[in-house]
């Protein structure tokens, strides 16, 4: 009774989320368990940023001082034209295109396209490194600037201190994957999927699935950069 | 389901949201440089954010491939995170008021009782 139970496909839509959930058994049906671990510490993960950006609004609503307008404090001479924002119109374009190549990483990887893969997650690593020594660049202008987490020369002194608090918690999580695709460079590159070849850390055998979970953190790294932009830097 | 999976493993799919995220960020862009109406801005410049992360979420995070059950977990919790929004907005809309009107004035009352 029990096993024609768990062989039925489980019902799709709102009803299978009740009997999903209500199942006394494995909730997420057909997921494994890594994916939704990492679901969840994202879920974590939106949490934090969510509250920055809560206290980010909260600080710039509440201060009476004037806001420093972004437009102007990132904007780059080139050729003796003021561009405002161009370095994060760039930052913008780099990340989104490491998400694209990430995407097509886990894509040729359900294909077991070994090579192709590979080349991809070490184009995505390219482009978070690139992403990141331009942040360090912006921070350096800034700094140069004389911003500093408790003041500026524009106006509200909260500007700084949300600024590298929420810039620098989006970077440090860039840092963090950008290693994580260079071990899943080699891993995938070694055959170490194929062969299910206990990790080095973990010892865990290797899966095509690791990829995917890869790619699910950093697609979330370049989803938060979408709300930092929008929030920070055009409103 | 697995000819919905392939559908949605092929390489169209895949640029063809790259390119609109290309789109939608060039349009957030030129809203945020051009003279318009501020209020106007704002919420063009939302719709544009939310659209964005709809499509990584949906097509490149392959919710679209999920069952409902992981769908809800990872996005009703955040949703539930607009209630604060709107609490925190009202509070911090209060506490500049009162900095404004109590605050701001401080150096006056002190000249006056010394």
């Amino acid at each position: 009774m029990a096993e024609s139970a768990s062989q039925e496909t489980p019902p799709p839509g709102l009803t299978g989320v009740i009997s999903d959930w209500s199942s006394d058994q494995t909730t997420f049906k057909g997921a494994g368990w890594g994916k939704p671990m990492m679901w969840l510490f994202i879920l974590s993960d939106i949490f934090i940023f969510g509250m920055f950006l809560l206290g980010y609004m909260v600080a710039r609503l509440s201060t009476p001082d004037p806001w420093p307008d972004p437009a102007e404090v990132f904007a780059l001479t080139m050729f003796g034209v003021q561009i405002p924002l161009l370095l994060i119109a760039i930052m913008t374009f780099i990340l989104i295109s490491s998400s694209g190549t990430m995407a097509l990483a886990v894509k040729y990887g359900y294909e077991r396209n070994r090579k192709v893969c590979g080349r991809l997650i070490l184009a995505t690593a390219a482009l978070g490194a690139i992403f990141l020594g331009m942040q360090a660049f912006e921070w350096w202008i800034l700094i140069s600037d004389g911003v500093r987490p408790w003041g500026n020369p524009w106006g509200a002194a909260q500007f700084g201190a949300t600024f590298f608090l929420i810039t620098g918690f989006h970077g440090t999580h860039v840092t963090i994957g950008v290693i994580l695709l260079l071990y899943m460079y080699r891993k995938v590159m070694r055959g170490d999927l194929e062969e299910g070849r206990p990790g080095a850390i973990t010892g865990r055998k290797g899966r095509w699935e690791m990829v995917e979970i890869a790619g699910l953190y950093w697609h979330f790294v370049d989803l938060v950069w979408v709300f930092i932009f929008a929030f920070f830097y055009l409103w | 389901m697995s000819d919905h999976e392939h559908d949605s493993h092929s390489l169209r799919n895949y640029f063809w949201v790259w390119g609109w995220l290309f789109v939608l960020s060039v349009c957030s862009y030129v809203v945020d440089i051009s003279p318009i109406n501020q209020m106007l801005k704002w919420v063009l410049i939302t719709v544009f954010m939310f659209l964005k992360a709809g499509m990584i979420m949906h097509v490149f995070m392959h919710l679209q491939l999920e069952r409902l059950s992981l769908v809800t977990m990872v996005i009703v919790p955040p949703a539930v995170m607009l209630f604060a929004l709107f609490v925190f907005g009202f509070e911090g809309t209060h506490i500049e008021n009162v900095r404004e009107n109590f605050f701001l004035n401080i150096e006056f009352t002190r000249t006056e009782a010394g």
